[in-house]
């Protein structure tokens, strides 16, 4: 192996990254009112049926519970595209308000933290709670129920 | 009989082509490159091409210890190398199914789909684990028929450098009989889809003929655009959560099951799977896809293909 193997992928990628940059690759989604958010939904998710729903002030990212209250999806900008996560009982590890924060931690390695900017202390201290009871009370309960069945 | 290593060889072509491919997109409007996304499918190529340095010695003995009880004494005449180009395509076929139908292999190759972002940089995110998933394992008949090991690298980097050119919305379609015959980038778009219509079709390697053949195939709809990406998009650009994140998510899972057959399920079980049935696997996106297609009496144009 010549140092020229490892010199032109190194090289190459440099290379590509500033072109892309100069192209003006670096941009970021905005997700601007309701309704995109509930289209993004219907053509991603469309058996989730969107009850109430939370748009971040920064615009990248918006916080939806279904209409059963059951799970929640949450929408968040990742480079220049809009993401869908539904969150269900077992895929929140926590969640908590941090200033105008909303902060949930995932489950899940590829999208562990997720940050909501609310803009209003009051609503993130709100929804934590809210999300605590019903996703992360209702894992525990099923958790529970589990453990119950298979003692019995 | 030395073999030239053909993707060492093809380095500068893909560079080259990578950065045509952002210009032609710039001057076309089209947002087909992030900054952020690119780096990262670059960085993944990058680990992919450290790991195979790595393990190709081992990956090579193995290849070899099997080819000492080959069948027949292929070695390298014209035929062979007609040979090994279809038989090579058809494990890859078989790798590339079982790679999405099982979560073990599914974690390997995941790291390939994780962008929302469908370009030449998006075939240079390739696998960091997939040698240690022993994914590798489905190219060992050839060397038990008795294709020489280094032919069947050969043949497997051949592969692979015909596989880079069909990441791309740059080219819309090719001429009838080459769709016919050949893996292009329409059928290749449909396989980075995750719409019900498209999920997990389109395996192919070179040739199509094998979906057509066992039954995966699907043709790329113009009335239906391709969202590109992985059913639970990542939220993040990070390789290394982009290359270990379904395996820390199978560890987590095997941690959490209350018996051996839930372990087994999340281990070998298809992606998604869930012990009460509930989780969101290929099979049942498509069949709630389906039920609502027919709910709806969709127009004839958009109607659910059956299986079959």
């Amino acid at each position: 192996m010549s140092p020229l193997d490892l010199i032109l992928p190194v090289g190459g990628i440099a290379l590509i990254v500033l072109v892309v940059w100069l192209v003006g690759g670096l941009r970021n989604a905005s997700i601007d009112d309701t309704d995109a958010v509930r289209r993004q939904l219907a053509l991603d998710h469309p058996e989730f049926e969107p009850g109430e729903l939370r748009l971040a002030a920064d615009k990248r990212s918006a916080l939806i519970l279904d209409r059963s209250e059951r799970r929640s999806a949450v929408l968040f900008a990742l480079g220049d595209r809009v993401t869908v996560r539904i969150v269900a009982p077992g895929d929140l590890a926590g969640v908590g308000a941090c200033g105008g924060d909303l902060v949930l931690t995932l489950t899940d390695l590829g999208a562990r933290r997720l940050i909501l900017r609310l803009g209003d202390a009051e609503a993130a201290q709100v929804w934590a709670a809210r999300l605590d009871r019903l996703l992360i009370g209702a894992a525990e309960t099923q958790g529970s129920r589990s453990a119950a069945a298979l003692a019995s | 009989m030395t073999l030239p290593d053909p993707v060492a060889l093809a380095v500068p072509a893909f560079i080259v082509l990578v950065i045509a491919e952002v210009v032609i997109a710039r001057l076309r409007s089209s947002a087909s490159y992030e900054l952020r996304d690119t780096a990262a499918s670059l960085l993944m190529g990058l680990g992919n091409f450290a790991q195979g340095l790595a393990t190709a010695g081992l990956l090579y003995l193995a290849t070899a210890w099997v080819w000492q009880f080959r069948l027949f004494d292929i070695g390298y005449t014209w035929w062979a190398f007609l040979a090994i180009f279809l038989a090579e395509d058809l494990c890859y076929y078989w790798f590339h199914r079982l790679s999405h139908e099982h979560r073990i292999w599914w974690a390997a190759h995941v790291n390939h789909h994780s962008s929302q972002h469908y370009n030449l940089s998006t075939a240079l995110r390739q696998t960091w684990t997939g040698n240690l998933a022993l994914t590798w394992v489905v190219w060992l008949p050839l060397a038990l028929i008795g294709f020489p090991p280094a032919l069947i690298i050969f043949e497997k980097g051949i592969s692979l450098i015909y596989q880079f050119w069909i990441h791309t919305e740059q080219v819309r379609r090719l001429p009838r009989w080459f769709e016919a015959v050949f893996n292009t980038p329409s059928h290749h778009r449909v396989h980075h889809a995750t719409n019900p219509r498209y999920l997990d079709r389109n395996y192919a390697g070179i040739l199509i003929i094998w979906d057509k053949l066992f039954g995966t195939f699907v043709p790329e709809d113009d009335t239906e655009p391709c969202r590109y990406g992985i059913v639970k998009n990542l939220g993040t650009f990070n390789p290394l959560r982009i290359a270990f994140h379904e395996w820390a998510g199978i560890v987590h899972d095997v941690r959490t099951a209350g018996n051996w057959r839930e372990r087994l399920g999340y281990v070998f079980g298809p992606p998604g799977w869930k012990p009460d049935g509930s989780g969101s696997t290929s099979e049942a996106i498509r069949a709630a896809w389906r039920a609502r297609a027919s709910a709806a009496s969709v127009p004839s144009s958009t109607r659910v293909p059956q299986k079959g």
